[in-house]
């Protein structure tokens, strides 16, 4: 690999916290509905704390096992974990100055209340009491810290109470006496008052437990308490080798997560610095790892509680999914994508129509054969549902489970169970692999033979995530299509070793390799003088090598559009390199997830859709596909998504060659995410929404006959 | 609704499995479904330490258990699962067999070197076409497999010479890699070579070879994947000549086993035996002056779905293999010096006998291949000696490879042959007690109809020109059209009629026909 110089780049761990801090922004943004905000809060906060336990735990591995390697753009692991500190810190400061100062007195005004413990009415105070003796007090198990009781475990993201306490009688401690006391998580985090005034009033659990601590405590006063909570490394490491079953790993490594190594403390303002010393030494921390907090910690909750406060005027408008209109019973819908490639772009359109194929598939007497992966699904999901009533129904299920998914592990141990005891054929995925590529397959005997039907997808088969992440699945009966995807499934389930594929490509076979061939194919074109277009839509873009490619094809002037919504590595407008690399981020109310590529090839444009970032992890550990979209309609409204989104004037930022994302300014007002909804739903209102997709096969009639 | 059917072939070889699964319409059109390949180095096993290690056991079992899965995916109807010499050659091959068979449900045939080159030659039959029968064309084809070559001279399209040596790639390279040196792999190769085209030379008068059609893995990887110059490509074959082939060889032997993983994009063990595979096509090429080399795209798998399609089994050859059989045999026969007037005869007279009572005598229909060949070879063992010929004639037969036939078949036709006279079959006899039931009732019934045709040949003249045979309720009339009296068939039937007295109980007449 050619060196080029690290100013080229921009770190990857600051990368994603200046995303974190475009979703902190959606927060501020007084234009964003009340209760939208405080959502925001929530996810700005629950990222931080993945961010925590993966990536800053990662740095924090590299810095204890005394790595010194700088990253492609310069820094070693302590000088970013010294970065990431101070920025998280002014990130965490904003969080919470909107949280006090702003969001907390608006949404009081617009008459949702979060008490205050020190302005608990004695009203209050006696029904918290109340409720405390009932409810919370039981289950509350005070961990006091003496030569008798070494210092606790304190788990992964859990609220504790520290508290100081002096005897009542008898000997007197010097400083008092240290216990900790854990705030349930099964209660929920919020207390719901009795309404004063109409306001909806809440009050946080620990504020609760705190006024009535005392009474745990028989024989000493509680000089004081404060919150805290510790973020642990919680990345999975799992020696699959050495793992003769897989599930059972994953399932030992999990009771173990609570207990990796401090990462971050977070603790109450205030907190006294012998107490905060104390647990610095305990967990091994230094300063820098250390948070005083002005507020709630953990704001995570607020997204449950955002979502279930029933205050539709404090909320973002209702976008309800347009259907999409496919018959499901007797096969038609098999008739239906036989006719022609339909895609599926949610949340704009439903999530409902991939639940219908496999109901459909799970019903239908010609189907002898379903593959899918599961990657994160639900609870309760409509999908594994279908696969179990397949398995049942005689078909040959086989589902892929990744077990690995990030965080979502347990879940996916749930489900595998469930579908084995269906009798579906279920298998882990490849070692040292994580199955990322979002596939279903249906194999159906018909008149003319076997036929495949095929799901192809930017996203998981989720129904909660295909209501708020933007995602785009492809349903085609394509021959080709079939047998790769056919032939993947071979892969990922262990049966075969890799064939040529024919039109997808697979990651880690020749993901890569693919990207850089099309960008240098554009790159070739404009050096010949003939017009050249690259437009890129992702999530993240890390990769060192599509980097560079991207950068000698701005070199030699191909005009480059990347639509990233989380970490760019790549710095845009550097003069001589990237004059022509233009970069946006849209962060919005749908989380954008979709990942669409475009190539001008000469006038015989190209559009693809692929489960891949521009990542290493995506490329080179991970099994991804990249589909191409080959029905010029398809290919129509994927141009429209592009077009739309590199227009947007109101979520879009520009990210500046300073590595500073700048908002957008552009004379009209377009808001990428309602645009695309209100084309989608006028298109439906309209009724032209099921004659769009199959318009090729209508013959033209006059309006109105 | 008639749907096609869908049917599927399975392939435990030297290095990989593999499994094809394609439909077949009422036309017989067919269309690939799936094709799967599971690395497996059986034959790293075998050939290094003779049995096949627990751990590639496993891994086969797998491998096996994930194919059935699939093709219960597709519905298979019918499939057809071979294992070739890695398996054949394995001193645990039963325990092998029983444990993957058990572990994944699909009965595993393990297949004769020879009935693995009729595969072959079923897939370059149909993908050279005219050409491979075209008037004055010599065609050699060398199959060159893990553990044995196998080499086939066809001219205008008909099989004249056939030898297996054991100069397969993989037994090659584990050879070198046990401390013997690389000029005892040439010297080793260049014998066998040298002896193959002397053999050509003296008993074919073969001298020169138009085309030399490859069947190797290892090279099929290297030119599908990769584009070399002079290198065509022509629906299913892919053709090169001398120079062509010189330099790929140059080039391939520039480079290490990584460089050629990475270069050529192949897998680890191809890139391993891929030097192998090249060497003894090389010497084959400069010993032969062949002018091209051709290498069929497709594989031994096409060819077995092939056979699942036109629902011949291992024994029951298609159509136009038959010929090669008996080409096969006949070939035989001349190194024996057999009478073949004669012997064609005998040959002519029982197939007229089996048509008439294929169904009286409950006849199966791949004993008329079988009892085609024992007629053929019957007196072979005259070259050994006279006396107890029928003896000579049962080992002889056991120690040869006749095209297409598999062990098992090649025992009942050594029986039949060591039966067409003197003692009928009997339990006391150990080879007959031997067998198993199925091949018993084989033996006599091909053994009795034998019998009968040689007697109507009794002093070799070739007088009888046709024959209607017909059973009664106590005889069989077989009435003649003869060129002269049938005094001495008369004579010899009387003694040779009665083992299949003893079988159908029937006596047998003899009248001439009207």
């Amino acid at each position: 690999m050619k060196k080029r110089s690290p100013k080229l780049y921009i770190n990857r761990e600051l990368s994603w916290l200046e995303f974190n801090h475009r979703v902190l922004e959606e927060a501020l943004d007084e234009g964003v509905p009340l209760l939208e905000r405080l959502k925001f809060l929530g996810i700005a906060a629950n990222n931080l704390d993945e961010f925590f336990m993966v990536r800053a735990a990662g740095i924090k591995r590299q810095i204890e096992a005394e790595a010194v390697e700088p990253t492609p753009d310069g820094m070693t692991p302590l000088q970013q974990d010294v970065a990431i500190s101070r920025r998280v810190h002014k990130m965490v400061a904003q969080q919470y100055g909107a949280f006090s100062r702003k969001i907390r007195p608006a949404l009081a005004r617009a008459g949702i209340v979060f008490a205050k413990r020190a302005e608990f009415t004695e009203e209050q105070r006696q029904f918290l009491r109340q409720k405390f003796n009932g409810e919370v007090f039981p289950i509350l198990t005070p961990m006091a810290v003496d030569s008798g009781h070494p210092f606790p475990m304190l788990l992964n993201l859990t609220l504790y109470i520290a508290v100081r306490l002096a005897p009542l009688e008898g000997r007197r401690i010097r400083g008092g006496k240290l216990a900790f006391v854990q705030v349930p998580q099964v209660l929920g985090r919020f207390v719901e008052l009795p309404p004063s005034s109409g306001k909806l009033t809440y009050a946080f659990l620990e504020d609760v437990i705190r006024d009535n601590i005392e009474s745990l405590f028989e024989g000493y006063r509680v000089m004081a308490s404060w919150t805290l909570r510790v973020t642990r490394d919680a990345d999975l490491t799992i020696d699959e080798e050495g793992a003769e079953d897989l599930l059972k790993a994953i399932e030992y490594q999990l009771k173990r997560r609570p207990r990796g190594a401090a990462v971050r403390l977070g603790i109450e303002k205030g907190a006294p610095a012998q107490l905060v010393d104390r647990l610095a030494r305990e967990l091994a921390l230094v300063a820098r790892d250390i948070y005083h907090i002005d507020g709630p910690i953990d704001m995570r909750p607020f997204i449950r509680l955002a979502q279930h406060v029933d205050r539709s005027d404090l909320k973002d408008p209702l976008f309800p999914p347009v259907p999409t209109s496919m018959e499901a019973a007797d096969g038609a819908i098999f008739k239906r994508i036989s006719r022609g490639d339909v895609l599926v772009h949610v949340p704009y359109d439903s999530f409902e129509v991939v639940v219908d194929f496999l109901n459909a598939a799970a019903e239908d007497p010609n189907v002898l054969a379903i593959k899918q992966t599961l990657y994160r699904t639900t609870n309760d999901s409509a999908v594994v549902k279908a696969l179990a009533r397949a398995a049942q129904n005689g078909k040959e299920v086989t589902a892929l489970v990744e077990l690995k998914a990030r965080f979502d592990e347990e879940t996916n141990i749930e489900w595998a169970k469930t579908l084995e005891e269906a009798g579906a054929n279920v298998v882990y995925g490849l070692m040292g692999l994580k199955t990322h590529c979002k596939a279903a397959l249906v194999v159906r005997r018909e008149a003319g033979g076997i036929k495949r039907y095929v799901h192809l997808s930017t996203g998981n088969y989720n129904e909660v995530t295909a209501r708020a992440y933007t995602d785009i699945g492809l349903f085609t009966a394509d021959e080709d299509i079939g047998a790769d995807v056919s032939s993947l499934f071979n892969v990922i389930t262990g049966y075969s070793e890799p064939m040529r594929f024919r039109k997808i490509e697979v990651a880690p076979i020749g993901m890569r390799e693919r990207f850089i061939w099309l960008i240098n194919r554009e790159r070739d074109r404009a050096l010949a003088g003939t017009k050249s277009r690259i437009i890129a839509k992702m999530n993240s873009l890390v990769d060192r090598d599509i980097m560079d490619a991207l950068y000698d094809a701005s070199r030699a002037g191909v005009k480059i559009d990347l639509i990233v919504r989380g970490i760019c590595c790549l710095r845009p407008g550097v003069k001589g390199t990237s004059d022509r690399i233009h970069v946006v981020s849209i962060v919005d109310r749908f989380l954008e997830h979709t990942r669409i590529f475009y190539f001008y090839n000469g006038g015989q444009e190209e559009f693809y859709l692929s489960s891949a970032d521009w990542m290493p992890r995506n490329l080179d550990r991970r099994i991804e596909t990249l589909f191409p979209v080959e029905d010029a309609g398809l290919a129509e409204q994927l141009r429209e998504i592009l077009a739309v989104q590199l227009a947007d004037t109101v979520k879009a930022r520009t990210l500046t060659a300073d590595g500073r994302y700048r908002r957008v300014r552009g004379k009209r007002r377009l808001r990428s995410q309602e645009e695309l909804y209100a084309r989608r739903s006028a298109a439906f209102e309209a009724g032209t929404a099921k004659s769009e997709t199959e318009r090729r096969f209508v013959p033209k009639k006059a309006p109105g006959k | 609704m008639s749907q096609p059917k869908v049917v599927a072939a399975v392939d435990v070889g030297s290095n990989s499995i593999r499994l094809l699964v394609a439909e077949v319409n009422g036309r017989g059109r067919t269309g690939e479904l799936d094709r799967l390949v599971v690395p497996v180095m059986i034959g790293r096993d075998t050939f290094s330490t003779g049995r096949i290690s627990n751990r590639t056991m496993r891994e086969t079992a797998d491998a096996l258990k994930g194919f059935a899965r699939t093709m219960k995916e597709y519905g298979v109807s019918h499939y057809r699962a071979i294992a070739t010499s890695a398996v054949r050659e394995a001193l645990n091959r039963d325990t092998f067999l029983d444990s993957v068979e058990t572990a994944s449900g699909l009965t595993l045939q393990v297949v004769e070197p020879i009935e693995e080159t009729r595969l072959v030659h079923q897939v370059i039959r149909r993908s050279m076409g005219e050409d491979f029968m075209r008037p004055g064309k010599t065609v050699m084809v060398l199959a060159l497999g893990a553990g044995s070559a196998e080499i086939t001279v066809f001219h205008e399209g008909k099989l004249i010479f056939t030898e297996t040596g054991r100069i397969g790639t993989l037994r090659l390279m584990e050879t070198l890699a046990s401390d013997a040196s690389e000029r005892l792999l040439y010297q080793r190769l260049s014998t066998f070579v040298i002896n193959v085209a002397s053999t050509l030379e003296r008993v074919h008068r073969v001298t020169g070879i138009d085309t030399m059609v490859v069947v190797n893995t290892e090279m099929h990887d290297l030119l599908e994947r990769n584009e070399f110059k002079g290198a065509r490509r022509r629906d299913d074959l892919i053709t090169l000549n001398r120079g062509t082939f010189g330099r790929i060889v140059k080039r391939v032997s520039a480079t290490s086993v990584d460089e050629r993983v990475e270069k050529f994009g192949l897998g680890y063990d191809a890139a391993e035996t891929l030097y192998a595979a090249l060497v003894v096509t090389q010497s084959f090429l400069e010993t032969t002056k062949s002018k091209e080399i051709v290498l069929p795209s497709v594989s031994v798998l096409d060819s077995l779905l092939l056979d699942v399609i036109s629902g011949a089994g291992p024994a029951g050859a298609s159509a136009g293999f038959e010929d090669d059989v008996v080409a096969s045999a006949i070939a035989i026969g001349r190194k024996y010096h057999f009478d073949e007037a004669h012997s064609l005869h005998v040959e002519k007279l029982a197939m007229m006998l089996y048509d008439r009572l294929e169904e009286f005598c409950g006849l199966k229909k791949q004993y008329r291949l079988l009892l085609r060949v024992a007629a053929i070879l019957h007196d072979i063992g005259i070259f050994v000696s006279t006396r107890s010929h029928h003896k000579h004639s049962h080992y002889l037969v056991m120690q040869s490879e006749i095209l297409g036939i598999s062990e098992e078949n090649i025992r009942i036709i050594a029986q039949a042959a060591r039966y067409h006279r003197r003692a009928t079959p009997r339990v006391g006899h150990v080879e007959y007690w031997a067998l198993p039931q199925a091949s018993r009732v084989a033996v006599s019934k091909i053994a009795s109809i034998l019998r009968i045709a040689d007697a109507l040949d009794r002093n070799h003249s070739q007088e009888i020109l046709s024959l209607d045979a017909v059973p009664g309720d106590e005889e069989l009339v077989i009435a003649v059209k003869s060129k002269g009296t049938l005094l001495v068939d008369e004579w010899a039937l009387e003694t040779k009629a009665d083992l299949f007295k003893e079988v159908f109980g029937l006596s047998v007449v003899l009248s001439r026909a009207q």
